[in-house]
């Protein structure tokens, strides 16, 4: 019984902690992507892959240091 | 020197532990957690592999992550930035798992496995080219990895030699071979990550004419063997959903909800994606051909799992020897980090490698397993008795699951955690699929077969695939013979999945078959994957137990016991 009620309010509070997450990402995308997005629209930024006539193929990307996480 | 490889949080998380140039163990986390497909930390499989190796976890002086989190990071955020306002349902649902664990790994390594020593990140591809090259024995070799994504890239080409892999190109997102069969699959109803290879079963069914140029207008291709998609028909880029609503338009019928009927357009479109897969894949490979001028290639990337692709290789590219690892795809990416470091930093290769990496039990494991659920069973105290009488079972037409030694590396199950059935009568498909699988119909069951009888029984087979055949990793064309001989495995289209098996990679299960050729004069069996259809392969001795008991799976062989089910 006393487990049951550990487990209702446990799942109680997980729901919760989802519900506030997803509101603050809701309300950073609109805040802060969307800023960067409008701005970047502006001025004519492409974030993805720009495809040329002839290939899709390019060089690879990113550092060859493996100690780091980028 | 010790190296553990881990990957995890897209899907199909993994460890593997490499001591002294050796693979001392391997496994998905999905067999522990008994939560298939699981992309959660694999804490189950690090613990697994840190027991196997008799090593505590601060001995290990390498922890080898399988791709950087930063810079997959900065892809999904430059996804959300060009598609702003139409991704904010994705943003919020995922961005969560990002703070609180996908950018914490060093952290959550460190806490999760009290391990205080260096952690390295190598590229996604870099791993699953590194999977391949270094197990293929290969001195000098072309890699081709091919997958959905990993932090840009979703294709790659390059070259190994001498101990060392180099990429060469990449294709970046959301230009993806393996995104736009997944987006296809969930278009034709199944399920993302997991039901790919119900699309290649289905193609064979459907004619690869009659959506064609419907199929074209999604993907372009270049010369120069690279490709575009036509991001208009998908989705995937920003939403949670992958075929666009203009996909419908296109084909001129819905996407088919999960679990309805199959209709004939249905098999008609999964023959034209598999057909316009093949020719995506085969075209990389030709250039990367025209380009390194070797016979030798290397695959990797979750499409290498592709069997029906990989068995027209060698017939439609100038390559005369292929390797793809058991485990081509992200699980397969712990041990491609791995044996990156274990290469570059220690400048060691591993000498030998079987598949068979996984966790074992001892008898006396096995038999409480056994007493637990109060089952009568049959101790055998040689091999050979053992055998005698399995072989009696499949005689009898008996479906056995059959459960010895260390677990299978990868997706397959290779006869250690298998299910294994007389091939020689058409309704055997039928009867394990009313007994245990409860599979579509439309789904083939594959066969297993002694190396020395491939040629006898199976087309199209050469020296240079063999690996392939090891890991079920290939489909070929049944001679006449073999479909006289296993016709409860020959698919629709005259073909299988074969797994060849040679007495030095699992003695017990050649010895198995052996036995049985003699009895029949059939070399082949049937080997399907011992679980029920949603679940992992089982692991340990409850779950082969629980998954017998929760069947119609006649007898159960494990270790030297035999149960027999009339006799519970």
């Amino acid at each position: 019984m006393y487990n049951d009620f550990v487990k209702y309010i446990q799942t109680i509070i997980e729901s919760l902690k989802i519900v506030l997450e997803r509101t603050f990402f809701t309300f950073f995308y609109f805040i802060g992507i969307g800023a960067v997005a409008v701005v970047a629209k502006l001025v004519g930024k492409r974030f993805l892959t720009n495809i040329s006539d002839n290939t899709n193929w390019e060089a690879p990307s990113g550092s060859n240091d493996l100690t780091k996480m980028y | 020197m010790t190296i553990l490889g881990i990957s995890c949080f897209y899907h199909d998380s993994a460890a593997c532990l490499i001591k002294d140039g050796e693979i001392v163990a391997a496994a998905a986390e999905e067999r522990f957690s008994r939560k298939k497909h699981d992309n959660g930390f694999p804490a189950g499989a690090i613990e697994f592999c840190i027991k196997k190796a008799g090593i505590a976890a601060n001995e290990i002086n390498i922890v080898a992550f399988y791709e950087k989190p930063i810079v997959k990071f900065e892809r999904v955020f430059s996804q959300h930035l060009e598609h702003f306002p139409k991704g904010v349902k994705a943003f919020s649902e995922s961005m969560g798992s990002w703070f609180t664990e996908k950018l914490r790994i060093k952290k959550l390594i460190r806490e999760e496995i009290k391990y205080h020593g260096e952690i390295v990140f190598i590229p996604h591809h870099l791993t699953h080219a590194a999977s391949s090259y270094f197990l293929s024995g290969f001195e000098e070799a072309a890699i081709v990895t091919i997958d959905g994504v990993g932090e840009w890239a979703t294709t790659t080409i390059g070259f190994g030699k001498d101990g060392a892999v180099t990429i060469g190109k990449e294709i970046r997102f959301p230009h993806s071979i393996g995104l736009f069969y997944s987006t296809m699959t969930a278009f034709l109803g199944f399920k993302v990550n997991n039901d790919e290879y119900k699309v290649m079963g289905l193609a064979a069914y459907g004619d690869e004419e009659r959506y064609k140029d419907e199929v074209d207008q999604l993907i372009k291709t270049y010369p120069d063997g690279s490709f575009s998609l036509n991001m208009d028909y998908f989705d995937y880029a920003w939403g949670v959903r992958m075929p666009s609503k203009r996909m419908s338009e296109l084909f001129n019928f819905p996407q088919r909800i999960p679990e309805a009927k199959i209709h004939q357009e249905h098999k008609d479109l999964a023959a034209s994606i598999q057909a316009k897969l093949e020719d995506l894949v085969l075209n990389v490979i030709n250039v990367v051909q025209k380009k390194y001028k070797t016979d030798n290639l290397c695959i990797a990337g979750g499409v290498a799992l592709n069997s029906v692709m990989n068995g027209k290789i060698i017939k439609k590219t100038k390559f005369k020897n292929i390797y793809i690892p058991p485990d081509p795809g992200d699980g397969g990416g712990a041990m491609g980090a791995a044996l990156y470091i274990n290469a570059t930093r220690f400048n060691t290769n591993v000498n030998s490698f079987n598949p068979f990496l996984g966790p074992e039990y001892f008898w006396f494991e096995v038999e409480l397993a056994l007493k637990k659920k109060g089952l009568k069973y049959k101790l055998y105290n040689t091999n050979t008795k053992l055998i005698e009488e399995t072989v009696k079972l499949l005689e009898k037409r008996k479906v056995i699951g059959w459960f010895q030694g260390r677990m299978e590396w990868g997706p397959r199950a290779l006869g250690a955690r298998s299910i294994l059935a007389d091939a020689s009568d058409a309704k055997m498909k039928d009867i394990i699929n009313a007994k245990v699988k409860k599979r579509e119909s439309f789904r083939p069951f594959a066969p297993v077969i002694l190396d020395s009888k491939v040629k006898e029984y199976f087309k199209d087979y050469s020296k240079g695939i063999e690996p392939l055949g090891d890991y079920m990793l290939v489909v070929l064309p049944f001679k006449k013979k073999g479909k006289q001989y296993a016709p409860a495995t020959v698919h629709v289209n005259d073909t299988g999945r074969l797994q060849s098996i040679k007495r030095k990679d699992n003695p017990l299960y050649y010895d198995l078959l052996k036995a049985y050729e003699k009895k029949t004069g059939s070399p082949i069996l049937i080997n399907t994957s011992f679980n029920v259809r949603g679940e992992p392969i089982v692991c340990t001795p409850e779950d082969a137990v629980n998954c017998f008991l929760g069947t119609n799976i006649d007898a159960l062989v494990i270790d030297n016991y035999i149960v027999i089910k009339n006799e519970v």
